[in-house]
């Protein structure tokens, strides 16, 4: 099997990228931020990567004409809600017209490539509490730039099934985290401000932002999982599905769970800078309709997918 | 909505239905029948080449549909406003009525082609219009039926000049 990953150099394409080549999967990836492929570390010599910026169509297609994908899972995209707000062309243009250009690319080469469509849970933007767990059914009411590109790719992506017969499979994630995420998703913050003060190399305070929002947080590891069972046991009909842990964590909770993995002793204290502006107070999914259709049940505990950021960011910090 | 939400931007989506007019391209359906019927009228044509007939619509005159639009921006607060006409029309409707209106009988001229079928038909569209009439008081004045008789009436005056008849 020959599976493509777009944006395998980021934190859920290296996940994904240990999990296939476990199953003897012949990997190829598109890097466009880190052309050292740092979190894939020892990994990346064994997938072949490809320069990629997913705005240019020409690229796409050699991409594809020289890989000659089985599968695709397409995550490249710009996921951090702040840029969308400065920059919301970019925003569009990488993850609707990314999109666009792949699924037209591989109507072009006539690949019959399976593809996983990445969405995420963020379409669903201003929910009310009486709606909660939220199903597939409920209807997105997305609240900010990039909710609405992934929205709109979503549904592009859809049109490409129902006109051309592609084979594509689309899931809305939760918020997932775990080792090599990006400081600037809030368990990743929290677990590396606690590694630098271990460490000394920050005062021991930790800047935290709205610690009453409560979030549906799943480990990477269990994400991936699902997606690699979304292409094998989901029909590529357009159907979309909701990935979660089904429940939401507070993040003053999140908070607590790590500063009691630490010995040091440490102050907690509110950044404004760190305040969202829309915050939605509460949000948690219902898999059910993904349970019933692949058997996917999350592994982790999410003490172990806590205990294991904060380990990444002690070695990262001690420059392991 | 996003611009609204968070910049506190005075933005409006009208959610406007199908809506029609003399100027409305050749490539829509409702010219494409007013066009096509008054060049049979006037021995311009001998057949319309159409696809589904059965296919429903709701169709409005784009004058009125621009007075819901200038309306939703004298409110105190931005809001999104569905305008349609609220009912519903077969494209056979359409046909029967353009047609008619020649005094044709549209069964001797109207042929189906599957070549101008769609793959992923949207088999019937109909708006519900009562919060556009609620809140901004606005009210269609063109009726379907008078909106086929203004578009065949101007596509038989601009063949006529064009083609210079009397």
């Amino acid at each position: 099997m020959k599976s493509l990953i777009t944006g395998i150099d980021g934190f859920v394409g290296s996940h994904l990228t240990s999990l296939l080549l476990g199953r003897g999967d012949e990997v190829g990836g598109t890097f466009h931020y880190d052309p050292d492929l740092k979190l894939l570390g020892d990994l990346a010599g064994r997938v072949k990567t490809y320069n990629l910026d997913v705005r240019d169509r020409e690229q796409v297609a050699s991409v594809l004409e020289q890989f000659r994908p089985d599968r695709i899972f397409h995550l490249a995209a710009i996921a951090f809600v702040p840029v969308s707000f400065e920059n919301p062309h970019l925003v569009f243009e990488v993850n609707l017209f990314g999109t666009i250009n792949l699924c037209d690319c591989l109507l072009e080469t006539g690949l019959k490539a399976k593809t996983l469509f990445v969405s995420t849970a963020e379409v669903y933007g201003s929910v009310n509490p009486e709606d909660l767990p939220l199903t597939e059914e409920d209807r997105p009411a997305p609240t900010n730039p990039y909710a609405v590109s992934k929205l709109a790719a979503e549904m592009m992506s859809a049109q490409y099934v129902r006109h051309h017969g592609m084979e594509i499979v689309r899931v809305r994630p939760f918020n997932h985290t775990g080792p090599g995420q990006s400081p600037k998703f809030v368990c990743s913050d929290f677990a590396k401000q606690i590694a630098e003060i271990e460490a000394g190399a920050r005062e021991p305070v930790m800047r935290v932002g709205n610690l009453e929002s409560r979030r549906d947080l799943s480990d990477v590891r269990d994400i991936v999982r699902a997606y690699v069972m979304a292409l094998d046991k989901c029909e590529g009909n357009g159907e979309v599905y909701n990935l979660g842990s089904e429940r939401s964590y507070l993040i003053r909770d999140v908070l607590d769970m790590l500063l009691n993995m630490s010995d040091a002793k440490i102050k907690v204290e509110r950044d404004p800078e760190k305040m969202r502006p829309s915050d939605t107070p509460d949000i948690y999914g219902d898999c059910a309709k993904f349970r019933a259709a692949t058997g996917w049940r999350p592994e982790r505990t999410f003490r172990e997918t806590l205990a294991d950021t904060l380990d990444y960011w002690r070695r990262s910090v001690k420059g392991d | 909505m996003n611009y609204r939400e968070s910049y506190d931007i005075f933005g409006c989506c009208g959610i406007l239905f199908n809506h029609e007019s003399p100027r409305r391209g050749l490539e829509f359906v409702t010219r494409k029948v007013t066009d096509g019927a008054a060049k049979i009228k006037l021995g311009l044509a001998k057949e319309l080449r159409l696809g589904n007939l059965e296919s429903k619509r709701d169709w409005g005159f784009a004058g009125d549909y621009v007075k819901a639009m200038w309306a939703m921006l004298q409110q105190d607060e931005p809001d999104d406003y569905v305008v349609s006409s609220g009912e519903t029309h077969s494209i056979r409707e359409l046909v029967e009525l353009a047609f008619g209106y020649l005094d044709l009988d549209y069964k001797k001229y109207v042929v189906q082609d599957p070549k101008f079928y769609r793959p992923a038909e949207v088999h019937l569209l109909l708006g519900n219009p009562a919060k556009a009439k609620k809140k901004l008081g606005w009210e269609p004045e063109v009726t379907f039926e008078g909106l086929v008789k203004m578009m065949v009436e101007s596509d038989l005056e601009l063949l006529r000049k064009k083609h210079g008849i009397t």
